[in-house]
């Protein structure tokens, strides 16, 4: 490219953030709130906050087809077919046209993407969750993987900062499984849920029945009135976007605290393919990016680049990152670049119906849940396989769609419909998926998108582990429910899921101690490239089988904070 | 703020893309069917008026469910499927002409009521002979290979889909939501435990 020097500055920045999902945000929010000029880069779209909810306060009559996925969508959205609800009308808009962004699957991952500003902050399930001591020190003592190198005191300090500025809803259970934080009020139980907790507590001692930690505010403070955002106004549609900036999102709260400061700049339509590379300074300098409207190539520079674009991409791109000094992609010394690809494993648990109760119902729609936290190979326990899960889940009464699985029609079956059904309750598990050399993503030699980009290839599957551990998963909760009381107790076990059902993908540019066996040092830059920085879930070690946004939150402004420092001293 | 602006305020509403919305205009603005023929189209509003006629809240007729059940039938069913549902309207009227020698929607409410009756019966034995046909897969490799390949196939009866989109259509409408059930937009705060009230509807979603 032929720039002159004035050009060359208008695109030269403190900082370049890659990607404006959650952690995106973060990066963008406190390093330019640290002073840092800095321009966050999104491939996809602009989404404003309000204005772009398109269906944000639908009536249900509101949607052409009533939410159903229609014959062409289904077609076109093959990856999120495999969910089941992201390709639902509601809120297909924020996610991605498979047959437009196609990927390559050696074995399967499913793959599911939100290609706009605020990235799958959007559309994220809000569950926050800390890790624990242990989770971060599972690899080494049981000498599986590499080791994380940092330890969960390391990371408290930032959970509290996080969790105070998103907001996070919940209770101090105070269960060393699952470390309390910095939180709102919890929501409620309902009167089902409250027995059930009690019941299951009272059968199995180490087992709790906890309520869903969320990051809804429930009792906003200053901070968050400050940047628009008010209280959970209980309307469960929060996938569509929120009106009421009530769930934590980048439009809710990262993105209007990055712009106050006046030091952002947003480009959305910018797809990044590389990092640029200087052989002589042994840094980045830039990044290069292709419009993806006007497949235009442009270069912006910068001191410090984070890689925020979630797992997949943020990987790709560094695999795309080629010079003679990384032949095999940037940082990538270590051939640890695009493996152990890791998820949380999901669709076993149970469901049953309950007896009784039928003078009690609720108010509102609570987009949260119950929470069962880990317990097995956990305080004495010991199974055959190692790590963990935890439930979620949730009591309700039968709606009208009872009627499809009822005999009859006709005037007294109408009325039926009209009054609630009887209580039903079920809980789902997510389990830690260990980290396997052997499930990697690698770069298509010679397939590519429409922008001459390269096509991802998944080659991934769950391991024994993982399978061995389902069996507990779905013979647990049978016996919990059993336990509590419900009736008809189903479980289930679908094993026809792929790694990524979660969208929860990490592991592909892992942190750790040792250059040889790891992408990112403690701090989450690259060991062969300081100033370049990823806080996505490509940087995880291990899995564990919480929520990973939270963690992801944390890294992130642990890591803009080290670089801001590191800047300062001049060490980059 | 913000949010104290938006609260009477309407949003704005970018056009969905056409694709999502252009049957269902379609069949607004012509006021005729998009899929079904005009004596289909009839049949299937009296369908389901039967399966949920007006009571003390209106019926599914009101709710202009036969419409909703048009643009999904076009949009969000497969060919097979579609001419499962064609063919039920058929099976409809000749169940009808064999019974009372009169097309369906010329019926009376009872005589209806007896039509349904046959077709819930016929979906239902269809569904078990599927159930039955699985069955024999699973008793062996033998039976397995002696068994024909159609008793397997699994696939909805037309009284299992004209059920379901006509509760679907109805209980999703604003009649249905705002009368048949409770609907309210903006719950404002949850309860977890509250005291069912007699009479009280349940929540539309």
């Amino acid at each position: 490219m032929n720039l002159n020097i004035d050009a060359q500055k208008d695109m030269t920045y403190d900082a370049i953030v890659v990607g404006s999902g959650i952690s995106g945000g973060w990066a963008a929010k406190e390093l330019t709130q640290k002073g840092l000029r800095v321009l966050m880069l999104e491939r996809g779209r602009d989404v404003k906050h309000i204005e772009g909810y398109p269906t944000a306060t639908n009536n249900p009559w509101d949607f052409p087809h009533r939410g159903r996925i229609t014959t062409q969508a289904a077609e076109e959205y093959w990856a999120n077919m495999r969910t089941g609800y992201t390709a639902n009308e509601e809120w297909r808009h924020f996610f991605e046209n498979d047959s437009q962004n196609p990927y390559i699957e050696k074995r399967k991952v499913d793959w599911i993407r939100g290609y706009h500003v605020g990235g799958r902050s959007l559309m994220w399930g809000r569950q926050s969750y800390r890790w624990n001591p242990e989770d971060f020190m599972a690899n080494a003592k049981e000498g599986i993987a590499v080791d994380w190198p940092i330890r969960y005191e390391t990371l408290a300090p930032w959970y509290n900062y996080v969790e105070g500025f998103a907001g996070i809803s919940g209770a101090k259970d105070g269960l060393d499984v699952l470390p309390d934080g910095n939180y709102l009020p919890p929501m409620q139980m309902n009167c089902v849920e409250k027995e059930v907790k009690a019941r299951i507590e009272k059968k199995f001692g180490k087992r709790h029945v906890i309520m869903g930690r969320t990051a809804h505010l429930t009792a906003p403070k200053q901070q968050h009135y400050d940047l628009g955002r008010a209280a959970c106004q209980f309307r469960n549609q929060c996938m569509r976007g929120c009106p009421y900036g009530a769930y934590f999102s980048t439009q809710s709260a990262t993105l209007p605290a990055a712009m106050k400061t006046g030091k952002l700049t947003l480009r959305p339509d910018s797809i990044v393919s590389e990092v640029i590379y200087d052989e002589k300074k042994g840094k980045a300098t830039g990044v290069r990016v292709v419009d993806q409207n006007t497949k235009q190539v442009r270069e912006y520079f910068a001191r410090i680049i984070f890689l925020n674009a979630s797992a997949f991409p943020s990987t790709s791109i560094l695999m795309n990152s080629k010079s003679s000094r990384f032949p095999n992609g940037m940082g990538n010394d270590s051939d640890q670049l695009g493996r152990n690809i890791m998820d949380h494993h999901l669709a076993v648990g149970a469901s049953g119906s309950w007896e009784g109760m039928e003078d009690q119902y609720y108010y509102g729609r609570r987009a949260n849940g119950i929470y069962i936290p880990r317990y097995r190979n956990w305080a004495g326990d010991k199974r055959d396989y190692v790590r963990g899960f935890g439930y979620q889940g949730g009591a309700g009464r039968e709606g009208w769609n009872r009627g499809n699985g009822m005999e009859g029609f006709g005037a007294a079956f109408k009325d039926s419909l009209s009054q609630p059904g009887s209580w039903g309750i079920s809980i789902g598990g997510f389990g830690e998926m260990l980290p396997d050399p052997n499930n990697r993503m690698t770069l298509s030699p010679d397939q590519k998108d429409k922008w001459g980009l390269p096509l991802i290839v998944f080659d991934a599957a769950y391991g024994e582990n993982e399978k061995k551990m389902r069996k507990d998963m779905m013979n647990d909760a049978v016996e919990m429910l059993e336990a509590a009381g419900a009736k008809n107790v189903h479980g289930y076990n679908d094993e026809s899921k792929n790694p990524g059902i979660g969208i929860h993908e990490m592991g592909t540019a892992r942190m750790g101690k040792d250059p040889k066996t790891s992408v990112l040092n403690a701090n989450n830059q690259l060991h062969a490239v300081k100033n370049v920085f990823n806080t996505d879930g490509a940087c995880m070690t291990s899995a564990s089988c919480v929520n990973p946004s939270l963690t992801y939150m944390a890294l992130t402004a642990r890591a803009a904070d080290f670089a801001v420092k590191e800047m300062k001293k001049g060490n980059l | 703020m913000r949010v104290a602006v938006l609260a009477g305020a309407t949003l704005t509403m970018p056009a969905l893309a056409d694709t999502l919305e252009a049957s269902a205009a379609r069949r607004t603005l012509t006021g005729k069917p998009v899929f079904l023929t005009a004596d289909q189209d009839a049949t299937v509003a009296e369908l389901a008026e039967t399966i949920l006629p007006a009571t003390k809240t209106p019926g599914a007729k009101a709710a202009k469910v036969n419409e909703i059940i048009d643009v999904i039938l076009k949009d969000c069913y497969v060919p097979a499927d579609q001419q499962r549902f064609i063919e039920g309207l058929a099976q409809t009227n000749k169940l009808s002409q064999d019974a009372y020698g009169k097309a369906f929607v010329q019926l009376d409410p009872e005589q209806r009521i007896e039509i349904v009756k046959k077709l819930e019966a016929d979906a239902k034995r269809q569904l078990e002979e599927m159930k039955a046909g699985r069955t024999a897969t699973t008793a062996g490799a033998q039976a397995d290979a002696q068994a024909p390949k159609a008793a397997t196939k699994r696939y909805s009866p037309f009284f299992t889909i004209l059920k379901d989109l006509t509760l679907t259509g109805y209980f999703t409408s604003e009649i249905g939501a705002t009368q048949a059930l409770e609907y309210v937009a903006v719950p404002g705060r949850y309860d977890g435990c509250v005291p069912l009230k007699p009479g009280q509807k349940a929540w539309a979603i």
